[in-house]
């Protein structure tokens, strides 16, 4: 069993991004630097002499001994990011959560936690359920990126999300209508992880609509590949979520004995 | 393919083949309960189980699948209220088994929560009425186990057998 200070552990810190940065430096995680002293924005001390506070020892230990990250993203068709970041370790989860004045609230909680915290950071939750047997639309291959990136303005996304509606209209009349009304948000969950064996990589896409979800995949050929819309539960976006990251083996590998 | 075994009783108002090694409790049948488990725990110590309960209906009870998704939005409030960390991911009406060769239609609903010895778990139910009873199938394992659980839930409710209670 894993041991922390008798101290009654603190589960919530909030910091600056900047400050998310020095912490991990501060804990040898990025390029190991001297940070003699790191507190909170809230005054709270978390580190010190490069060691966790005794009251902080649990969620620091979360950050700096992770061996998973899973990003979550959920788009609109503005461009409005709702970003959640997750880490897993041996000692738990820990989460960061922008908040609206900038700063970075990190969390540690049980790893239990995760999947209510996943479905919360993709906005999962039921939706009408499409008709059944129906054949997955073929989608150019960059489209999906095309949908997040406004780096460019606001006319690649729109156009991107009206590609889409074109392909999918004949499966999804409504999702289709959505599409082209704004209605539509893109989730993302992309994840790395310690597997054991160099590391492992997983990405799942989706657009999310009111009137329902559109499940995006790739089908490897053998030459190229097919990048296909799909419309699914929101609870198949889930299981294909699930199924994607760390596995019970791999947790029991990072929490059992080393 | 697993061993099966054929779960079916003259009170019970389904029939269908489940593995062999499940564990069925009829006790509570009078009640309108049946409880069938596996026979060993999955991940974090969780053992899945499949819980039917079935009552009979009267003929002010529709047996339209919108009917029937009505009745359980009712109940989500009160499924939300007695859940912990309840996350509802699915409502709509569904299919949920065959009477004869015809398909019944009803309502499915998925939703994840956590349990009491706090773990993770999924919720797939479905829910429909037919030959004068609403039975209701819920099956609950390990979210991290979902990739077995959630196709083995799915096929149990598409090949349920309707059969009525003699």
């Amino acid at each position: 069993m894993e041991q922390h200070s008798a101290m009654e552990q603190r589960s919530t810190a909030r910091l600056s991004a900047e400050q998310v940065d020095q912490l991990a430096a501060a804990l040898g995680w990025l390029e190991p630097v001297t940070v003699p002293e790191l507190r909170d924005l809230d005054g709270q001390l978390l580190v010190s002499d490069g060691r966790p506070a005794p009251e902080y020892d649990r969620l620091m230990r979360s950050f700096s001994e992770q061996r998973a990250v899973i990003l979550v993203q959920r788009v609109d068709a503005q461009g409005h990011e709702q970003n959640t970041t997750i880490r897993l370790s041996p000692h738990g989860m820990l989460w960061h959560e922008l908040q609206n004045d900038g700063a970075v609230l990190l969390r540690g909680a049980a790893g239990g936690t995760l999947y209510p915290v996943l479905i919360d950071g993709l906005g999962l939750g039921p939706r009408p359920a499409p008709a059944r047997g129906v054949v997955p639309a073929e989608i150019s291959k960059n489209l999906m990126m095309r949908a997040v990136d406004f780096s460019q303005g606001p006319d690649s996304p729109a156009a991107a999300r009206r590609e889409a509606a074109a392909a999918v209209r004949g499966q999804a009349a409504q999702i289709a209508d959505s599409l082209v009304a704004g209605r539509a948000d893109v989730v993302v969950l992309a994840a790395e992880w310690d597997d054991g064996a160099g590391g492992a990589q997983a990405r799942l896409m989706g657009l999310d609509t009111p009137d329902g979800m559109l499940l995006h995949s790739v089908e490897r050929r053998f030459l190229g590949e097919k990048h296909l819309l799909e419309p699914a539960p929101a609870w198949v976006f889930w299981h294909m979520a699930v199924g994607s990251l760390p596995g019970a083996e791999d947790i029991a590998r990072w929490t059992g004995p080393a | 393919m697993d061993v099966t075994q054929r779960l079916e009783h003259p009170r019970f108002a389904a029939a269908l083949e489940i593995p062999q090694r499940w564990e069925v409790d009829l006790s509570g049948l009078d009640d309108g309960l049946v409880i069938v488990g596996d026979d060993r725990p999955w991940s974090m110590g969780f053992v899945p189980t499949v819980v039917f309960t079935q009552a009979r209906l009267g003929e002010e009870h529709s047996t339209d699948p919108a009917a029937v998704l009505e009745s359980q939005r009712l109940v989500e409030t009160t499924i939300a209220e007695q859940l912990r960390d309840h996350r509802p991911l699915h409502l709509d009406v569904d299919t949920f088994g065959f009477h004869g060769e015809q398909q019944v239609h009803g309502v499915m609903r998925v939703a994840s929560y956590t349990t009491a010895e706090a773990v993770p778990v999924m919720m797939h139910q479905w829910v429909a009425r037919c030959v004068g009873v609403e039975l209701s199938m819920t099956v609950t394992y390990p979210t991290v186990d979902v990739l077995t659980w959630s196709e083995g839930g799915w096929s149990l409710a598409n090949t349920l057998e309707w059969t009525g209670v003699s």
